[in-house]
């Protein structure tokens, strides 16, 4: 049984799953119900040092940038629309890969255009993050957002990091003006 | 405050009681403002919650409509609410318009204590959910949502999880009170429509005359005698049968045998809530040339702005017809309210809606040439 994370709330991946080391972090939403331009979230990935900034440009993981880390994360490719069941983007997470001066990996989405199109995460549907063990097939854990997003265009749902020997994740569920740019540069990523 | 669209707020953190008010102003005619309240699926569970024109209140009264001129106000008492409603959403539709066109549309929460200008947010939907109530664990919040359907109502009830036109909805399935979610309103800028058999026959075809007696605006001296509407029908059928049917001279025709027009009974007081019916046996709708619909004030002072007169035309599988009396003429008693004709099989209804001194000058209008006598129901 996965563990369902309130906004802020945190799981220790190494106990919950024992020897996990290859994680499939889905996302996912509903397809737009209503008439207008579809939503189009972009996942993205950085990778952080301990100062919560980017070793270089290149520890930034999007759809232009998809093998990052020395291939301890890697981006599976963008979904337009957020159509079909399950998870709409994928992000392959190999913890045994993951440099070690990078201490957390956040996970971010975006609205596409958003601000153009004048759509945010409040007009979003079931938004979620999941966590799920490759090895296992089994979901670890899982936060969904819907009712912590607002009028922001990007939102920076969780992040896997180190914690004295272990891994963890956290519901982060922090939005964040001004789309994927500016938040790029808030982790230090020239844009 | 000003609501952004895709904002999410708390009531309590705006400042909002369980008691409040949801006010929406706008500048377009015929828009119909409604309250959903749905289920946790967001979708219709009970539609005795679906408060709007023909449904003016929730079974409680903890959501009620009071509409006036370019604005209506819902009353909210969440407190009070059944625990199945988890979501109220407040919808903006128009038949034929973009909502957009309506300027303003606006929406104010508590008096004044939130506000969101829906109609800078909108494209060319013509129904439009233009904030949601709902449900949180941290207590109600209310959404901005601004977005809909350019297939207008028949599209937001399907996103309610209703349908529409069938026999098999929810919404016409529960008996009382109706709801009407579906109807055509017939109007002077669109005066017709054609309606095809969507079975073997059309069914039958009812006709109602509802009227407000305005009982509540007399005072402890009487006031005013209450108006006696009649709805009465010319007939003119295939084989050259003329006639009318009506309550004056007990004229009350026959469903199963020619003219195969029946009316239910006579209504004097307007107290009867379901008013006064026609029926039309559409088996035979092929025998039938055209009908001539109207509405008699048989005693009192004609006085037509105080009926508040409406005509429903229901047909199986068909949407609702509706024609409002609202060009009342003060000094004739006869309103020629409807035709309906068979135009090679279809039904086509027209608004008429011109008024009459009698029977007789109303005919000759049409071209239904009768005989006439004076006649009396008592």
């Amino acid at each position: 049984m996965a563990i369902s994370l309130e906004k802020g709330g945190n799981v220790s991946l190494s106990k919950e799953a024992p020897g996990l080391d290859s994680i499939m972090v889905g996302l996912g939403w509903d397809v737009r119900a209503t008439d207008g331009t579809d939503f189009d979230l972009d996942a993205s990935a950085f990778l952080l040092k301990a100062d919560g900034k980017v070793r270089s440009d290149s520890d930034f993981c999007f759809y232009n940038n998809m093998n990052v880390g020395g291939g301890g994360v890697v981006h599976q490719g963008d979904n337009r629309t957020g159509e079909g069941e399950g998870d709409d983007e994928q992000i392959q997470i190999t913890l045994s890969k993951v440099p070690a001066d990078v201490d957390k990996i956040a996970i971010a989405v975006t609205i596409h255009d958003g601000e153009a199109n004048r759509q945010n995460f409040g007009q979003v549907s079931n938004a979620f993050i999941r966590l799920v063990d490759n090895a296992s097939g089994k979901e670890v854990v899982r936060y969904d957002l819907s009712e912590d997003a607002s009028v922001e265009t990007a939102m920076i749902l969780g992040e896997v990091y180190r914690h004295a020997s272990e891994w963890k994740f956290r519901a982060v569920g922090q939005g964040f003006k001004g789309g994927l740019g500016p938040l790029a540069s808030s982790y230090g990523v020239n844009v | 405050m000003q609501l952004q669209q895709g904002e999410k707020r708390g009531l309590g953190d705006l400042g909002i009681e369980a008691r409040f008010r949801v006010a929406v102003e706008y500048g377009l005619s015929d828009m119909d403002m409604a309250a959903f309240g749905l289920d946790q699926n967001g979708k219709i569970g009970d539609d005795r919650y679906v408060v709007l024109f023909s449904n003016l209140k929730s079974p409680d009264g903890e959501i009620e409509l009071a509409s006036g001129p370019g604005n209506a106000t819902f009353s909210v008492d969440l407190d009070r609410l059944p625990e199945k409603v988890h979501r109220i959403v407040f919808t903006a539709t128009h038949d034929v318009r973009a909502v957009a066109e309506s300027r303003p549309l606006a929406v104010t929460l508590g008096d004044g204590k939130a506000q969101f200008d829906v109609a800078s947010c909108l494209n060319d939907e013509k129904a439009v959910m233009m904030i949601e109530i709902y449900r949180h664990s941290a207590g109600w919040k209310v959404g901005a949502v601004a977005a809909g359907f350019a297939g207008g109502l028949a599209a937001l009830i399907e996103h309610f999880g209703g349908e529409v036109g069938g026999h098999s909805s929810a919404i016409e399935a529960a008996a009382s009170p109706p709801v009407n979610l579906t109807k055509i309103k017939l109007e002077k800028s669109n005066p017709t429509v054609n309606l095809k058999k969507t079975g073997a026959n059309f069914g039958e075809i009812t006709v109602n005359l509802n009227w407000n007696q305005g009982s509540a605006r007399r005072g402890i001296f009487g006031g005013p005698r209450p108006v006696d509407l009649d709805l009465g029908v010319l007939f003119e059928l295939e084989d050259g049968y003329r006639g009318v049917v009506q309550a004056l001279g007990n004229a009350f025709g026959a469903f199963h045998v020619e003219p195969w027009i029946e009316l239910s009974g006579d209504d004097r007081t307007g107290a009867v809530s379901s008013g006064e019916t026609i029926r039309v046996n559409g088996a035979y709708f092929s025998h039938i040339r055209r009908l001539a619909f109207f509405a008699l004030i048989y005693d009192g002072v004609p006085n037509w702005q105080q009926t508040d007169g409406v005509v429903r035309v229901t047909i199986p599988g068909q949407p609702e017809i509706e024609v409002r009396m609202d060009d009342g003429r003060n000094d004739r008693r006869l309103c020629g309210i409807a035709l309906i004709d068979n135009v090679s099989g279809d039904l086509r209804v027209t608004r008429h809606m011109q008024y009459y001194e009698s029977q007789k000058p109303f005919a000759d209008d049409i071209g239904i040439y009768l005989q006439w006598t004076a006649g009396s129901k008592d």
